[in-house]
C-alpha cells in the first residue's frame, strides 16, 4: 500500500473531519451560553425555568445529552439548560467535583478513579452502552483481532475506558498479551488519519469516527467490542452535593435525557436530523469512490449502530464490577471498590414504575 | 549563581511552595495533594526506576532536538547577516511560522513520519529554531560597521569576515538566543509528549496521571519539569554564558 492509497482516502476523510472540527469549534463558541433562545413549544412559560448546567463531550456516545438540547427536551421539562462542552471526561469530572456543572455524561470509569481517591460523586442514570469499533484498511488483510499480533494499533488515551476494555476484553478474547500489540495513544481523528496514511494497521474508535472512516476513508470494521461483550460505558454523573441540594433538578435533567434516548432508539431518522448540525458543518461528505453521502445518513448510521439506554440493570452492574477488576489488574485502581457504592438509582426506580 | 542572586532565587522557590501548601489546605487532597505528600511520591517513583527511564527518554529527545535547532538557527542567522535579501526572506518566513504554536504540527508530523521520537524531535527543532535565528540575525545586524570596514580594507575575504568579525561579535546574541530557545524547546517537548502518541516521557506521564485521577502524579511531574528547567536555564546556561562572555561581567565593563 503506497501513496496512491493515501491520496485516495486522505482527502475525503480530512474534509469530513474538518467539518467536524469546525462544528466543535463553533460549539465551544455557542454551546456554553446558549440558553432559552429556542422557542420552547408546549410549555406554559408562567413558571420561570430552572437553570441547569450540563457537561458533555462532542461524541456520539453523548448523543442523549446533546439531543435533549437540540430538540428542546430540557425546556420541555421546565429547565433552562446551559451546555458546557469538554474535550475529555477527565476534565468534565473535575468540573463536577468543583461544582462548575450540575450533571455530566461521561464514561463511568472516570467516576470510579475519582471515587477511589475520595471524591463525592454518584452515578445517577445510564446513557449509552460501550461501543468501540476496530477499523482496518480494506486491503490490509486483517480479518480478526488475532491477526493483530505484531501490528500497531491506534487507540485513545491510556487508562481510558477504551484502553481498559481493549486490554481486559479484546486482547484476552483473542488470546493476545498487551505486549503482542504495540499501541499508539492519540485522538480519534489522528487515529483515523494515521490508519489512512498507513502509519498504524488498525484503529480502535468510537462514533461518529467509526462511520466517518467507513464512509470517507475506505475503512472497514472487523470487530466491535459491545457486540461480543456488552457493557455500560457512558453514564450520567452528579456530585453528592448537587443531589443533596437539588435532587429535583437532576431528576428533571434525567427525564429530558430519557426522552432523548427514546427518540434515538425509536426514531433514529428524526434524531439524526437534530444531531447532524452539532457534528457536521457540511450537508454532504465526499466518499472514496468520488461520490458523496448525506451527512445525515452517516449520523443516522452512527446512531443505529449504538445502543442507548437510560436504566442501569443488574447485569450492567455486574459488568461494571468486572471492569473494576480489570482496572485493578491494570494498575489504574489501587484496590477493588464496590460499584454499588457509586450508584444512586432512586430516579431510575421512580421512572421505571411510571 | 552569585550570592546576591541566590537568596532571591531561593525565596522565589519558597514562595511557590508556600502558596501551594496554603491552597492544599483549602482543597480536598484528591484535587490538590500537599507538598510533603508529592515529595514522598517522587522518592517512591525514583526508587521504582520506571520514572527514570521516562526521564531519560525526554532528555534524549531534548538532547537531539535542541542542539540541532541552535545549530540551524545560528548558521542561518549568520548568513542573514551577510546578505540583506536573505535576511528579509528569513525574517518573513520566521514571522509567518512563529505565530503557529509548534505543537499544532504534531498530528501532521505523525502522519508524515510515523510514531516515535522523530515527530517530537522535529517539534523541538521548530520551537527552538526561531528565537535562535532571530537573536543571531539581530546580532549580525548590530555588528560595528567600522570593524567590518577595517577588516575589508585589510583584505579580509567573506570567510574571514565571518570567522574574525561576525562570530566573535555575535557571540553574546548566540548565547541569549540559546537561552530563549531552551525555554521554547523544553515547553514544546512536554507538550508534544502529552499529545504525540509517545508512550514514555515526562509529558506522557502527566497526561496518563490526569486520565486516571492521579493528581499527586501530575504535581510530581510538574515539580520535576520545573526543577529541571530552572536548573538547566539558570545554572547551566548561565554558567556557560559567564564563562564565554566573562569580559562583560567584570566590574567596569560595558553593559554589566
Amino acid at each position: 500500500m503506497g501513496w496512491e492509497y493515501k491520496k485516495k482516502y486522505a482527502k475525503p476523510f480530512l474534509i469530513g473531519l474538518l467539518a467536524m472540527v469546525l462544528v466543535s469549534l463553533t460549539a465551544c463558541g455557542t454551546g456554553n451560553t446558549e440558553s432559552g433562545g429556542k422557542g420552547a413549544q408546549g410549555t406554559s412559560s408562567a413558571t420561570p425555568k430552572e437553570k441547569v448546567r450540563v457537561g458533555y463531550l462532542l461524541v456520539m456516545d453523548d448523543a442523549p445529552a446533546i439531543l435533549a438540547h437540540e430538540a428542546d427536551l430540557y425546556q420541555k421539562h421546565g429547565l433552562d439548560e446551559e451546555m458546557q462542552l469538554f474535550t475529555s471526561g477527565t476534565d468534565m469530572i473535575k468540573a463536577i467535583v468543583g461544582g462548575q456543572i450540575d450533571v455530566g455524561v461521561l464514561g463511568f470509569t472516570n467516576a470510579l478513579t475519582w471515587l477511589d481517591k475520595g471524591a463525592d460523586l454518584k452515578i445517577v442514570g445510564g446513557a449509552q452502552m460501550g461501543y468501540h469499533s476496530l477499523i482496518v484498511r480494506k486491503d490490509s488483510g486483517i480479518k480478526s483481532v488475532k491477526d493483530l499480533k505484531g501490528r500497531v494499533v491506534a487507540s485513545q488515551q491510556k487508562g481510558s475506558t477504551a484502553d481498559i476494555v481493549w486490554n481486559g476484553v479484546v486482547l484476552k478474547e483473542a488470546g493476545l498479551a498487551p505486549e503482542d500489540v504495540p499501541m499508539q495513544y492519540v485522538s480519534p481523528s489522528v487515529a483515523v488519519q494515521s490508519l489512512t496514511a498507513g502509519r498504524v494497521d488498525a484503529a480502535f474508535v468510537f462514533e461518529p469516527y467509526d462511520h466517518l472512516a467507513r464512509a470517507t476513508a475506505g475503512a472497514e470494521s472487523i470487530y466491535e467490542v459491545g457486540k461480543s461483550w456488552p457493557f455500560p460505558c457512558m453514564v450520567v454523573i452528579a456530585s453528592g452535593e448537587t443531589l443533596k441540594k437539588n435532587r429535583e433538578l437532576v431528576n428533571r435533567t434525567l427525564d429530558a435525557q430519557k426522552e432523548a434516548i427514546e427518540m434515538l432508539e425509536n426514531s433514529p431518522e428524526e434524531a439524526a436530523k437534530y444531531l447532524t448540525p452539532a457534528f457536521m458543518k457540511e450537508e454532504k461528505l465526499q466518499t472514496v469512490e468520488g461520490g458523496s453521502v448525506p451527512a445525515v445518513q452517516v449520523i443516522r448510521e452512527a446512531i443505529e449502530a449504538q445502543d442507548f439506554n437510560w436504566d442501569i440493570t443488574e447485569d450492567q452492574i455486574k459488568k461494571m464490577q468486572e471492569i473494576v477488576g480489570m482496572m485493578v489488574e491494570q494498575g489504574i485502581l489501587k484496590k477493588e471498590i464496590d460499584v454499588r457504592n457509586a450508584l444512586d438509582l432512586s430516579w431510575q426506580t421512580k421512572a421505571s414504575s411510571k | 549563581m552569585k550570592g546576591d542572586r541566590r537568596v532571591p532565587f531561593l525565596l522565589a522557590i519558597a514562595t511557590l511552595f508556600l502558596i501551594w501548601e496554603g491552597v492544599s489546605f483549602l482543597l480536598p487532597p484528591y484535587l490538590l495533594p500537599d507538598v510533603p505528600h508529592v515529595f514522598a511520591r517522587l522518592w517512591e517513583e525514583i526508587r521504582k526506576g520506571e520514572f527514570l527511564v521516562s526521564l531519560g527518554n525526554s532528555f534524549m529527545r531534548l538532547g537531539i532536538g535542541y542542539p540541532l535547532a541552535c545549530f540551524l538557527g545560528g548558521i542561518l542567522g549568520l548568513f542573514a547577516g551577510l546578505s540583506k535579501r536573505f535576511a528579509h526572506y528569513l525574517r518573513s518566513i520566521i514571522t509567518i511560522l512563529q505565530s503557529i504554536p509548534p505543537i499544532t504540527w504534531i498530528p501532521f508530523l505523525v502522519i508524515l513520519f510515523g510514531f516515535g521520537n522523530l515527530p517530537i524531535v522535529i517539534v523541538i527543532v521548530i520551537a527552538a529554531f526561531f528565537p535562535m535565528a532571530l537573536s543571531v540575525m539581530n546580532g549580525t545586524e548590530g555588528v560595528e560597521r567600522t570593524h567590518l570596514e577595517v577588516a575589508r580594507v585589510m583584505g579580509a575575504s567573506k570567510k574571514e569576515l565571518l570567522t574574525r568579525v561576525y562570530l566573535p561579535e555575535t557571540l553574546p546574541s548566540f548565547i541569549t538566543g540559546a537561552q530563549v530557545a531552551f525555554g521554547n524547546a523544553w515547553r514544546s517537548l512536554i507538550a508534544a509528549e502529552m499529545v504525540g502518541g509517545a508512550a514514555s516521557g515526562l509529558g506522557w506521564s502527566i497526561s496518563y496521571s490526569g486520565e486516571i485521577a492521579d493528581m499527586s502524579g501530575v504535581l510530581m511531574n510538574i515539580v520535576v519539569i520545573g526543577t529541571i528547567a530552572s536548573f538547566l536555564d539558570h545554572v547551566l546556561l548561565e554558567q556557560i554564558k559567564r564563562r564565554l562572555l566573562h569580559w562583560r561581567y567584570v566590574a567596569g565593563g560595558e553593559r554589566a
